[in-house]
């Protein structure tokens, strides 16, 4: 099975059981919000993920069931209780359907008609009749029950049975169903059918699609896919599981015995600890120390020191050992991808081909799950606005197909992301225009704006240069969303273009939360952390040569003139004039910031831990961590204490 | 031109594309009697279409083994059941 379609099985079975849970409380509990709300969310997320698969029955049905509920929430009103068995009756299908999908790959040919059905008794408030039987066991199609008993394979022989009902107006979309069928490999049985009987010669209209194909093929199943890949929802594919019944649950079985799922919150309950041993061994400095200090206790110290160090290397090991049960391949997020573009594709009519390297590059799960989002809301703002209809291509000299690859590579401890497509660039002047248009910046700033910082505009909130609002990215998500996620994550998003060549927009992100490099910083006789990846440099500078630049501060740096923030001021603990002062140039997003403070100290790695308790709701600190003597250390948000 | 139509016979030949179907169904219409003389390298399931639907005497070869072993029958076919076994 497609690995996608094996993980959408595990989820789908949970998502369901879950939605019936839900619904079985409001039965009993029809003014329970929590579980109302639950319910929805179960739904709407199964729908989401049906979506990614040509299961257009499903979808439709869980699309009603989502109605239904939506309503309710919506008036702020309890579930309607003569919907609760319509609904989960569709709940019951759908995990059916799931559970035919993990066996055989497709949904029976009958799923259309039972979807429809289900639709309709949700809508009346009524159940439905029970399932035919088809459906229970997963069996196998009727069709292809059939065309196994006009034609037996033999034993061993692994056939699939095929059925490709092309559209009646499929002619028009340039295919050609019987080359189709003629590029099958392994086709050892075939019939063809009309889908209508021949009207008279006269009636009859040559470029409507009149034939059904079903044929029996050894091949394997995915050359047999490959033919149809362009038109999944035409064909039907069902193996033969006759002639080895014990493969399927040893195949199934096996993958499910090696893994398990554990909540990450139980994960993050390890991490956590294995920082607070980190914190543990470093306060047995101290005790060597103290051992030291007594008569005699040199051996003593010597001796704790040891212990410190074995104790340091172990707790290396299992930290890493930690992390790494997080790290997962970008695989997972990056394939879904094709299927997007596949779509996308298919919305805009522009011919897409999307390349995709680096896979197998790994980062923490929640940074490679949260890619997903940013990664479409770019390939649809590259569809939408970067890639050029097909004639504009061609004119221009460009292949038919709109290219887009997505890379992905190591450096050091981040992952680097490039989307890129060779579309028609961003033009700086028509962003300037459109911002100033917008009131965003003013005349003045439109006529002095550098191309670079230009392209920044793209990230403030509500930008947009389409001038129609598209079915894709037009639904008010611009850059500033991917900004924002990626922001989330750790990470950075940069954007280059050249007109007439293309966009590229490159993600720079952690490869896990767990580890953060940090420099202190000393202010006011205050300790703080600084995420060292921000800092580009640190200097040290004459006070004189901070000058007032109307109601900042500003100094040259190598030709280049650089904003100054006091992190005495932020906090609130202005420092006393001094003859130089020490700078750490940050790096936030394209901008450069320099940041003045007393002194730096020792930088360290350490286990960050999100903000909690009464520090959650305190701006400006990414976490805090605990130093070796047990002083709690803030880490500063740079980005929210300068914005 | 891939259609070819004389006094008494209907020629295919080199790549039939989707827009002859309309040609070949106007040719089999008017002279229902012709026989259609296959010598294609290629032919759009459309033309096929036409002739399993008129079903005219047909000579000459299929382009590729699909379309001889399974559409062939079919034009071929005389009230005769088309499942091979």
């Amino acid at each position: 099975m497609d690995d996608l379609l094996a993980q959408f099985v595990i989820e789908a079975t949970e998502l369901t059981q879950q939605a019936a849970e839900d619904l079985l409380a409001l039965d009993q509990e029809p003014g329970n919000r929590a579980k109302l709300d639950s319910a929805f969310r179960a739904i709407h997320t199964l729908k989401g993920s049906v979506g990614l698969f040509d299961l257009a029955p499903m979808q439709s049905a869980l699309h009603a069931a989502e109605d239904v509920l939506g309503v309710a929430i919506k008036d702020d009103a309890e579930l309607d209780p003569a919907r609760i068995d319509p609904m989960l009756a569709v709940i019951e299908w759908i995990d059916r359907c799931v559970q035919q999908l993990r066996g055989v790959g497709v949904l029976p040919s009958t799923a259309a008609d039972e979807g429809a059905n289900l639709v309709l008794s949700l809508a009346s408030g009524r159940a439905v009749a029970p399932l035919p039987p088809t459906m229970t066991g997963g069996a196998f199609p009727q069709w292809a029950a059939r065309l196994f008993e006009a034609h037996p394979p033999s034993r061993g022989e692994g056939a699939i049975a095929l059925r490709y009902a092309p559209a009646p107006e499929c002619f028009f979309n340039g295919d050609d169903p019987v080359a189709l069928m003629a590029a099958v490999p392994g086709v050892i049985y075939a019939q063809v059918v009309t889908r209508e009987d021949w009207p008279a010669p006269t009636k009859l209209d040559p470029f409507r699609s009149n034939l059904i194909f079903e044929g029996i093929s050894t091949a394997k199943r995915a050359d047999i896919e490959a033919v149809f890949r362009l038109i999944p929802d035409q064909i039907a594919i069902a193996q033969d599981a006759a002639p080895a019944p014990r493969e399927i649950p040893a195949e199934s079985g096996e993958p499910t015995a090696r893994t398990i799922r554990v909540d990450l919150a139980r994960m993050d309950d390890i991490v956590a600890l294995v920082g607070e041993l980190v914190t543990a061994k470093n306060g047995m400095s101290a005790l060597a120390a103290q051992a030291e200090a007594l008569e005699g206790g040199l051996a003593l110290s010597r001796n704790v020191a040891a212990a410190q160090q074995d104790l340091g290397r172990l707790i290396n090991q299992l930290q890493r050992a930690a992390t790494d049960v997080r790290m997962v391949p970008l695989g997972g997020t990056l394939r879904r991808l094709a299927r997007l573009a596949r779509e996308i594709s298919g919305q805009t009519g522009k011919p897409l081909q999307l390349d995709v390297a680096g896979s197998e590059i790994e980062a923490d799960k929640t940074i490679v799950d949260g890619l997903y989002e940013p990664l479409l809301h770019i390939i649809r703002n590259a569809v939408d606005h970067g890639i050029e209809p097909e004639d504009e291509r061609q004119v221009a000299g460009k292949p038919a197909k709109g290219m887009i690859s997505v890379s992905a590579r190591q450096v050091g401890h981040r992952i680097e992301l490039q989307v890129g497509d060779d579309g028609r660039g961003i033009d700086p002047e028509r962003i300037r225009s459109v911002a100033l248009a917008r009131g965003m910046i003013s005349a003045d700033a439109a006529a002095t704006l550098a191309e670079k910082d230009s392209l920044e505009l793209l990230f403030i909130p509500g930008f947009s240069t389409s001038d129609a609002v598209s079915d894709l990215s037009g639904r008010g998500v611009g850059m500033d969303a991917v900004r924002a996620a990626v922001h989330r994550l750790g990470g950075k998003v940069a954007i280059s273009s050249t007109a007439g060549k293309g966009t590229t927009i490159t993600l720079s992100l952690p490869t896990s939360f767990t580890m953060s490099r940090v420099m202190l910083v000393h202010i006011a006789g205050e300790q703080y952390g600084v995420p060292m990846q921000a800092i580009a440099e640190t200097v040290k500078i004459p006070a004189h040569a901070i000058v007032r630049v109307r109601s900042g501060e500003a100094f040259v740096l190598r030709d280049r003139t650089i904003p100054i923030v006091r992190l005495g001021d932020i906090l609130g603990r202005a420092a006393a004039a001094r003859l130089d002062e020490l700078v750490l140039i940050l790096e936030l997003g394209t901008a450069v910031v320099g940041l003045v403070v007393d002194g730096v100290g020792e930088r360290f790695e350490t286990l960050l831990r999100p903000p909690a308790g009464l520090l959650k709701s305190v701006s400006g600190v990414l976490g805090t961590t605990v130093q070796g003597d047990g002083r709690i250390v803030m880490v500063l948000d740079l980005e929210a204490l300068l914005a | 031109m891939t259609i070819t139509v004389t006094d008494h016979e209907i020629r295919l030949t080199g790549r039939c594309g989707v827009d002859e179907a309309e040609a070949l169904l106007a040719a089999l219409s008017e002279s229902p009697q012709n026989r259609v003389v296959l010598a294609a390298e290629r032919i759009h399931t459309a033309l096929w279409q036409v002739l399993v639907a008129l079903r005219p005497s047909v000579l000459g070869e299929a382009p590729d083994r699909f379309s001889a072993e399974y559409i062939l029958p079919l034009i071929a076919r005389k009230d005769e059941p088309v499942v091979k076994t």
